[in-house]
């Protein structure tokens, strides 16, 4: 993942100014920032959902700057959104399903004649779903509609959803938003295990420190559109200029955490 | 329950579904025959309307301009050869020593409703919620405005008679049963889990690699092919097409039933569709009775609020048949 020199603007604000970005495979990335920083701008411009006015996104080897957004899915770029945004009236495990089928092209043919290998592929999908949401400790779950899940089960749904696209890079905005800190030890252990598991490039949007500290790798610090530092946590959380944006002192640190 | 037993069921059920229809035709009167036949044909256009509407999440008013389509289609190829030649003048010659048959002439409309559906839903399906609606309607509009305008080929609004009477209960109940298997089939599909997707979420659809707008187009146009059959078979069964035909009413009653029937439900457009069938012709009875013309649209209308203020899911809200909820309430083999 490569981003050279990217920039947007809505309306005379710069939402993101002179961004970049180079993250090694394997790797997890933090962006943290005050709201309005240009967060989850950033990362509606690396899916697609939004076009910068100048820059550009690399992703492996190729320039994903001006694709759709359902292409760069198809590339190996899964996302979770800041507010969840699940298939309400789906059931559970289909909304698992949706995830699974993508860059499957199934034939409508196949589909009215319920051939053998629509029902194979069916069963396949199923099951793919299924074990993926035993992972996430939603299996029993799986035929109620999702708007029907608690906050923090809907929370994973969407993590679950995101994965079964089997991405390389796994983008989550804000997992940790209303999560208890019992709950946040949880989705910690949670992601740690599914890097390792699914070998996932993470970029992490998140305000609670207690699960940006221990988790990233590399940490990217925004204010105001502009990149104000980037670094290891130990940097970032000596670098004055970020306690001055956002830290805070000491104090503010602990309580952000809590 | 086993798969093969409810495919059982589903058989006994179709057989019974083709004796009931084959009793309609041969001792049946000609009245309840066609009662039966316009029950189908409101069949195929809820389900067909509930594909790209409901299920779907496209606010279309232009539906029936796809029928209108379908209907002049298939009126110009069953037209007699001689009033070809004498009325539709604009047709290309070798069209006029063209006479075809009724399954031809479905399938074209549903091929030619398609067409345009494709070209048509290129440039509306950019657009959601009511400006779609209103460009759906605009597209309804100009169907109509043509169909009243383009003499040498419609004959404007004096329209095409004379049409033979190709239509009867095996078309129209064969043409159904395919619908609702179809729609059926594809929502039960990969397909139709990623229209539902797209409904519920459009941007969550297409972090997940699904192309919103070419599934969009693709229930728009099967929604439209099945619409051009319904106006085939229509056309062949009252024999007479004319372009107020196919305008509000029918625009309005379809998207009633179907949402009376609750949106996203197959099974709750087919109960709906038979039931307001039934319901109109008891009323249309009532108000010949007691010469107070009109009251039936009245009593409609008041049902369709009831139904929208106690029951806003409509019958089955997004919910479908199924045989192991029918063996919970009667005890099948």
């Amino acid at each position: 993942m490569n981003i050279n020199a990217i920039s947007i603007s809505f309306g005379g604000v710069k939402a993101l100014d002179d961004y970049h970005l180079n993250l090694a495979p394997s790797r997890i990335l933090g962006v943290i920032g005050p709201n309005g920083a240009g967060k989850t701008t950033l990362f509606n411009l690396i899916t697609g959902f939004i076009r910068p006015d100048s820059g550009h996104i690399y992703f492996g080897d190729e320039e994903i700057t001006h694709w759709e957004p359902h292409r760069i899915a198809r590339k190996g770029i899964s996302r979770s959104f800041q507010n969840i945004c699940l298939f309400n009236r789906l059931s559970v495990i289909d909304n698992v399903i949706v995830g699974c089928q993508i860059r499957q092209h199934p034939s409508l043919l196949s589909a009215l004649f319920k051939t053998p290998g629509f029902k194979r592929n069916e069963k396949k999908l199923r099951d793919s779903a299924r074990r993926l949401l035993s992972v996430f400790g939603l299996e029993k779950q799986s035929d109620q509609r999702a708007m029907s899940l608690s906050y923090g089960d809907q929370r994973r749904l969407e993590i679950a959803r995101a994965l079964a696209a089997r991405p390389k890079l796994l983008m989550i905005d804000e997992p940790a938003a209303g999560m208890n800190p019992r709950e946040t030890e949880d989705l910690l252990a949670l992601i740690l295990k599914l890097r390792i598991e699914f070998d996932l490039t993470i970029i992490l949007i998140e305000h609670n420190m207690n699960l940006v500290m221990p988790l990233c790798e590399t940490i990217q610090v925004l204010n105001y559109g502009r990149l104000v530092a980037e670094g290891t946590p130990a940097e970032i959380q000596q670098n004055p200029e970020v306690i001055d944006a956002y830290l805070g002192d000491e104090n503010d640190i602990a309580s952000h955490g809590s | 329950m086993h798969s093969g037993r409810q495919a059982g069921y589903t058989f006994m059920a179709l057989g019974l579904f083709f004796l009931g229809i084959y009793l309609l035709s041969a001792y049946g009167n000609h009245y309840y025959q066609r009662v039966g036949n316009l029950m189908m044909i409101y069949v195929i256009l809820t389900v067909s309307l509930n594909l790209s509407s409901g299920i779907m999440g496209i606010s279309s008013l232009g539906q029936i301009g796809f029928m209108a389509i379908g209907a002049y289609v298939a009126a110009i190829l069953t037209l007699p050869p001689g009033l070809k030649e004498r009325w539709l003048t604009g047709l290309p010659h070798w069209m006029h020593s063209i006479q075809t048959g009724l399954l031809p002439a479905m399938l074209l409309a549903g091929l030619l409703a398609a067409v345009v559906a494709f070209l048509v839903g290129i440039v509306i399906l950019r657009l959601q919620g009511v400006f779609a609606a209103v460009a759906t309607l605009g597209f309804l509009i100009i169907v109509k405005v043509i169909a009243e305008n383009w003499m040498t080929v419609t004959r404007g609004g004096r329209g095409l008679s004379a049409l033979p009477a190709y239509t009867n209960l095996w078309w129209t109940s064969t043409a159904a049963v395919v619908t609702i298997y179809a729609v059926w089939r594809i929502l039960k599909s990969p397909h139709g889990r990623s229209m539902i997707a797209v409904r519920e979420h459009d941007l969550a659809a297409q972090s997940v690699g699904i192309n919103a707008p070419k599934i969009r187009l693709l229930a728009f146009v099967i929604s439209a092919f099945f619409t051009g059959i319904a106006g085939a078979l229509w056309a062949n069964l009252i024999g007479v097409v004319s372009p107020g035909s196919f305008y509000l009413w029918l625009t309005l009653l379809i998207i009633i039933m179907m949402v009376v029937g609750g949106m996203g439900s197959v099974t709750g457009s087919v109960i709906s569709a038979v039931g307001f069938t039934i319901l109109l012709e008891l009323l249309r009875g009532f108000e010949n009775k007691i010469a107070m013309y009109g009251i039936s649209y009245i009593i409609f209308a008041v049902v369709f609020l009831l139904m929208i203020i106690f029951r806003p899911e409509g019958i089955m809200g997004d919910r479908e048949f199924s045989w192991r909820n029918v063996r919970r309430i009667i005890p099948l083999p």
